[in-house]
């Protein structure tokens, strides 16, 4: 095989190299650049910010300007509409992180390094899992970014819940990635039996598909220990368990990340595997999708109502909202995937908000978790106060922020999509989210209706953390007040799950007659 | 048939090594035990043509993975006497698993001496391995190092970037606590009133020896 055969197209892997070649930059800052902690934090965080901001520009305009699905590297990468979409996203919220956690770092008094180094390989992490067409690829990309977060949810060693949240994630981490890979091993086995082993998505996918209604047990349980090992990171019930702690035990920057990043890119890889090909149904995986999306929905929003902690309040809520978004996968309508697309970049968008005012909030000794610690900030940081009010209502889904539209839509597709009990499993989403109103309001109504009760301590501002937020609340507001664009753009983004999916019908068709066709075709080298 | 019989004993003897880590009560038995499973697979992959597997089956679990558990177990001083507080939940749990398991595979194993199909159910369809043609050289050494290096070429090397972030990750975990990163960087500043006085004061001189 010569390097032309594996089509080694640089252009499309730029935003990745670029992350990594930040990541190793970060590195070289610590031990180069003579200067004060506090510059060389500033510029280790600056760097990290442009580069995912030049990744998620050149993603965004280069590589989104040109539509279609572009493959490369050995029909490894690809570059489609969907990885257009979910790579922007990340890029984002890594930049927004990155400029939060600053402060975190210095409230801290610690080296930046190590941390935005890792924050940085685990966002190229996820750039290869977007961009996975394998998933050989897939597998590493999840690990690249799995590893790195292990490590951060656990940066303030000397804390007790710290430790406990990266040990913690470690654990049931490392045994989801193990789930995951039993899987793709038992379909990898499975294309062996169809004819031509392979790990490629398309060709399980069409195998799939080719021994549909008849599927083996194989390709079942292989199909359903992959989908756990990826709704595992997605955080939805019953595979939640970590989510409150880890969530609660990590730096604020990195909880923020995780719970927008991570589970983005899990959807991109849910999508990318079982969505709109009629994958789930093959599989008999709409069932327990159906009851994992209701679990979900539920758990999430009823244990977020019993927390007194503002940080576990919003992981309960960020398992709640990730129950929201399965909704859209189970639809598997096109009006449903592109609602996933659009609710991944509307949360991030919320949720970094939030999570910002509370980096914003804390200081060192004193991070602001409790909900009785936000009394009265209306009065003292009014700004902040009225950005935390937006994300909250957002988070709830008041009706012109990106929240709303975003429950709008999912709920949309779910009604009009075609299978039995969407009406009912749309009630429960909606209700569902009236109950969210009162965990979402009282954290409004305490910033706003009772008075401080303890002074306020001495206050440094970060100009990156208030950026980060500034920013997130602006995408909060605009993205609400311009939905239709930005559905549109998602429409079209999603559209290429449906182009590489029409693709592989004629080979369904053609072999449906010889129901397990057996093709010995030659191996792909 | 010499080579069935040999693969029959290989399996037997791996099976033997499972249960006997775990009825074994000293942890260095059990451990032993293992690494007879995981020779006894080593021969298994070898006999079906997985050279390469065997190989690696060899070195790196029977090899560095069973060094570290030995490794762990000595560590930690394990006795006999410890780790036994979840035998009830293994019998509890564990019997009915392995009875379901084990009734699985003899009828499985039944049906196949016996030459009828079993009655159609999930578990029972697990396809036909007689469909499966591998291509020629299948698990050969030459043919994974073609893959590896071939269309694969490019998990091959990102796999460099999980090992990058495994390193960075493990020494920003265990590194001596902020004061001793800045010790191998320069600490100027706000470093030296950490109150880890003892690290920070040898900062200046480890800075200059770093960055030369």
């Amino acid at each position: 095989m010569t390097p032309n055969d594996l089509d080694l197209r640089w252009g499309l892997m730029v935003p990745e190299l670029l992350v990594l070649l930040a990541g190793v930059l970060v590195l070289l800052v610590d031990t180069t650049v003579k200067a004060p902690d506090q510059d060389r934090r500033g510029i280790q965080t600056g760097i990290s910010t442009l580069a995912c901001l030049a990744a998620a520009g050149y993603t965004a305009v280069v590589l989104g300007s040109t539509s279609g699905t572009r493959t490369g590297f050995g029909e490894l990468f690809v570059v489609d509409g969907l990885a257009v979409w979910f790579k922007s996203v990340v890029l984002l919220s890594a930049a927004l992180a990155s400029l939060m956690s600053e402060r975190w770092l210095r409230n801290h008094r610690l080296t930046s390094g190590g941390f935005i180094a890792l924050l940085l390989f685990s966002t190229a992490g996820m750039l290869y899992m977007v961009s996975a067409a394998d998933l050989v690829m897939l597998f590493l990309g999840l690990e690249i970014m799995s590893i790195p977060l292990y490590v951060l949810a656990a940066s303030e060693r000397r804390n007790a819940r710290a430790v406990e949240a990266g040990l913690k994630y470690l654990v049931l981490g490392s045994l989801a990635t193990g789930f995951l890979l039993f899987g793709i091993s038992l379909l990898y086995g499975f294309t062996g039996l169809m004819g031509q082993p392979s790990t490629c998505i398309a060709d399980v996918v069409a195998a799939v598909l080719r021994s549909a209604p008849d599927v083996p047990a194989l390709a079942v349980g292989g199909g359903i220990l992959l989908f756990v090992g990826m709704v595992f990171k997605v955080g939805a019930v019953p595979f939640h368990m970590w989510t409150p702690d880890v969530y609660e035990g990590s730096p604020m920057s990195i909880t923020a990340f995780m719970s927008v990043a991570v589970k983005a890119t899990a959807f991109a890889a849910i999508l990318r595997v079982f969505g709109g090909s009629g994958v789930l149904e093959a599989l008999r995986l709409h069932d327990l999708l159906f009851a994992l999306c209701a679990l979900t929905m539920v758990v999430g929003n009823v244990a977020a109502l019993a927390q007194s902690s503002v940080k576990r309040m919003l992981a309960w809520s960020s398992v709640a909202h990730a129950g929201y978004i399965l909704l859209g996968v189970l639809a598997g309508t096109q009006d449903g995937l592109a609602a996933v697309l659009f609710y991944s970049l509307g949360y991030a968008a919320m949720n970094i908000a939030a999570f910002g005012v509370l980096v914003h909030l804390s200081e060192k000794g004193h991070e602001v978790e409790r909900l009785d610690q936000l009394r009265g900030i209306a009065t003292r940081v009014p700004l902040q106060a009225a950005i935390l009010a937006v994300s909250m209502l957002s988070l709830m889904g008041m009706p012109p922020l990106v929240g709303f539209w975003g429950k709008l839509y999912i709920f949309r597709a779910v009604v009009f999509a075609d299978f039995p009990g969407h009406i009912a499993i749309a009630v429960l989403g909606v209700l569902m989210s009236a109950v969210s109103a009162y965990y979402y309001l009282r954290v409004v109504v305490v910033s706003y209706m009772s008075d401080a009760t303890a002074p306020a301590p001495a206050h440094r501002p970060s100009f990156g953390n208030g950026l980060a937020t500034a920013t997130a609340a602006a995408l909060t507001v605009l993205i609400g007040l311009a939905p239709g664009a930005f559905l549109a753009l998602a429409r079209d983004s999603a559209e290429s799950l449906r182009a590489s999916s029409a693709a592989v019908a004629p080979a369904v068709d053609a072999s449906t007659a010889t129901a397990v066709a057996v093709s010995p075709q030659p191996p792909r080298r | 048939m010499t080579s069935s019989a040999f693969m029959y004993l290989f399996l037997a003897a791996a099976v033997a090594g499972g249960v006997g880590m775990l009825a074994l009560r000293h942890p260095i038995h059990a451990a032993v035990s293992l690494l007879g499973t995981m020779l006894c697979l080593a021969a298994a992959y070898a006999m079906l043509g997985a050279h390469l597997m065997a190989v690696f089956q060899v070195i790196i679990y029977a090899g560095a993975i069973m060094v570290l558990v030995v490794y762990i177990i000595m560590l930690l001083d394990l006795g006999s006497d410890d780790a036994r507080a979840f035998r009830s939940v293994k019998v509890f749990v564990g019997i009915p698993a392995a009875t379901v398991l084990v009734s699985v595979l003899a009828r499985l194993a039944w049906h196949r001496a016996a030459g009828t199909e079993p009655r159609p159910g999930l578990l029972s369809s697990i396809g036909d391995p007689a469909a499966a043609a591998l291509p020629e050289g299948f698990g050969t050494v030459a043919s994974i190092g073609r893959d590896l290096l071939g269309r694969y070429v490019v998990p091959f090397e990102v796999t460099s970037v999980l090992l990058l972030a495994g390193i960075v990750g493990a020494v920003y975990l265990t590194g001596r606590d902020s004061a001793g990163l800045k010790a191998q960087g320069n600490a100027v500043g706000e470093g030296k009133g950490t109150g880890d006085g003892g690290q920070a004061e040898g900062a200046p001189a480890g800075g200059e020896e770093f960055a030369a």
